[in-house]
């Protein structure tokens, strides 16, 4: 999903980070979606801290579906 | 009491350190040659609170939460960790600030280095997070909201984000995302593992609440972001506001009314209030001082620049104008001032503003002017060096040591910092216990021979005046000379390490 200022990043494996280091500059903000169940909080932060928490200085929200999947798009805002 | 949010911290920071923020850095050292409780029992004393566990004085960033979301209608107040137990049962979240969790930011890290031993905040916030009542509200399911100037260390920690259950991390100025925090956590919808508040998300001026209730010994912020653009800060990456007067008159009432008669002025650079760009302005800072000394009965600014000391003094006098103001209610004044190299190439290279308006060339010249101007006027600045920047080489090191010899006449204290990646530097590597060594030894040697001389004179000359209207301060002098002379004696330094000694009080 993508809007003039807001990107939404679906990530749904550990491959798909790579997609992430080259996000363009002229979002204001970005949302990272993780949508790998298998994944814990620890994974997720230990995947994302050096190429991107550590280097970004826009906006940035980190989301991790549930198992209501229904019901988390529907309150992602 | 309803509180369906508890905003809190541990210790070490929900405490006004017996009314001397200075002694606050002890709780960033572990204790040495004393027992914790007694370290504890200086560095971090409880505070008063309410029938509710309300204390009387709390952080000024927890203050700004619980404004923001009382504006906005919840239920959310400042709890002293103590009281959290009494909440647990009913409430839906805590909310934690801190400034430090894990001992990772300056200067708990260099202590932790040099010593090999835990500092007394992460100590304390672990105690915190384990505590029976931390337990149990999990047990119950509330949320866990983490923030703060520290919440970057969360990022270095995942296994305990994992193990205390923490949903939420939040990096950045916070009064505006909070709200939809809050929403999503009453409507029980999900919450984001991790927020980074970039520049469109930060309040502007209008949007700062002012503060409901005291802040710890009267801290009030007057501006926030700094235009100097220092690569290894991270306070510049946010837009520069100045807070206006009345708002700032505002705080120092709410402090006021709660018994709060001191004000601490926060602000990277308190002479840099109301200024052109980098060029300070004279009437706005006499502003500030006059309106706020009109109410208060003392005074402490947090930090200011070197470069706008020696400029506000040399061009308009307004150093000696502001301290002459101030001498109706005390006899002298501390802050926090940035040397951070003697290196006149790494201050080209990674602060060429913080020199400004002066040429980044001059560094160690603009350094030594403006501790003059400081020592003329009853300023006794706690200022910092960072040692470790990326490209920093052996030469940088032994400018850094040349200055700091040529400080020595100045009453003031000189503390070395490890690089911690912060700002612009926040993807580079830290600083490494194995590289201090050589020429780093020797600077940390000499400036802890400065310190070492200087602490106990300002300690006893301006710092703690002992009154007999308050007996404790008598105790907190003896241990606080006790604990100067172990160092002294560990280190082997004795008192009359200088020849000569110019104190212009």
């Amino acid at each position: 999903m993508e809007s003039s200022d807001r990107l939404v990043l679906h990530i749904k494996s550990r491959g798909d980070i790579s997609k992430l280091r080259s996000f363009s500059v002229r979002y204001r903000r970005i949302d990272i979606i993780i949508e790998d169940p298998g994944l814990s909080k620890k994974d997720v932060i230990e995947m994302l801290r050096d190429d991107i928490l550590m280097n970004h200085f826009r906006s940035v929200r980190i989301w991790m579906v549930n198992r209501d999947e229904n019901r988390f798009y529907n309150n992602l805002r | 009491m309803k509180i369906d949010f508890i905003i809190t911290s541990d210790r070490s920071m929900m405490t006004n350190h017996h009314g001397y923020e200075f002694i606050g850095f002890m709780t960033t050292a572990p204790p040495v040659g004393l027992p914790e409780s007694v370290w504890n029992w200086i560095s971090m004393p409880k505070l008063k609170v309410d029938e509710y566990g309300r204390p009387v004085e709390a952080p000024y960033g927890l203050r700004k939460i619980e404004a923001s979301l009382q504006e906005a209608g919840f239920n959310a107040y400042v709890i002293d960790p103590d009281y959290i137990g009494k909440y647990v049962d009913t409430s839906k979240a805590v909310l934690i600030g801190h400034h430090d969790y894990f001992a990772l930011g300056p200067p708990s890290s260099e202590w932790w280095i040099i010593t090999g031993r835990e500092p007394v905040n992460s100590r304390s916030f672990k105690r915190l997070m384990n505590s029976e009542a931390m337990v149990k509200a999990r047990e119950n399911g509330l949320k866990f909201i983490v923030g703060g100037p520290a919440a970057w260390q969360w990022l270095w920690q995942p296994d305990l984000v994992n193990k205390w259950k923490i949903d939420t991390i939040i990096d950045g100025e916070a009064e505006k995302v909070i709200i939809d925090i809050a929403d999503r956590i009453l409507n029980n919808e999900p919450l984001p593992l991790y927020v980074y508040v970039g520049v469109d998300e930060v309040p502007s001026i209008d949007e700062i609440p002012i503060i409901r209730h005291a802040s710890v010994n009267g801290l009030v912020e007057i501006m926030r972001g700094c235009p100097r653009r220092c690569k290894f800060c991270s306070v510049t990456l946010r837009p520069l506001r100045y807070i206006p007067i009345e708002n700032i008159i505002k705080e120092v009432e709410v402090n006021l009314a709660y018994g709060v008669d001191g004000v601490i002025l926060h602000s990277e650079d308190v002479f840099l209030y109301g200024a052109d760009g980098v060029i300070p302005r004279p009437r706005p800072i006499l502003k500030l001082h006059e309106e706020v000394l009109k109410r208060v009965n003392s005074i402490a600014w947090s930090h200011a620049s070197l470069a706008a000391i020696k400029y506000s003094e040399e061009k308009y006098k307004l150093v000696s104008r502001v301290m002459d103001m101030i001498y109706d209610k005390q006899d002298y004044i501390g802050v926090e001032v940035g040397i951070e190299t003697g290196s006149r190439k790494l201050a080209r290279k990674v602060m060429p503003a913080k020199a400004a308006p002066y040429n980044p060339d001059s560094w160690p010249e603009i350094v030594i002017d403006a501790f003059r101007i400081m020592s003329e006027n009853n300023i006794i600045p706690a200022s910092t060096l960072i040692v470790g920047l990326p490209g920093e080489d052996e030469e940088d090191i032994l400018e850094t040591i040349e200055l700091v010899e040529r400080l020595r006449d100045y009453p003031s204290l000189i503390v070395p910092m490890y690089f911690v990646p912060m700002g612009y530097f926040k993807d580079k590597n830290w600083y490494l216990k194995e590289k201090i060594e050589g020429s780093l030894r020797e600077l940390g040697e000499i400036c802890l021979r400065h310190d070492l001389y200087w602490a106990e004179k300002i300690l006893t000359r301006y710092y703690i005046k002992a009154s007999l209207k308050n007996p404790g301060s008598y105790v907190l002098k003896i241990l606080l000379r006790l604990i100067l002379r172990i160092y002294r004696s560990v280190t082997g330094i004795k008192p009359e390490t200088f020849e000569k000694i110019h104190i212009h009080a």
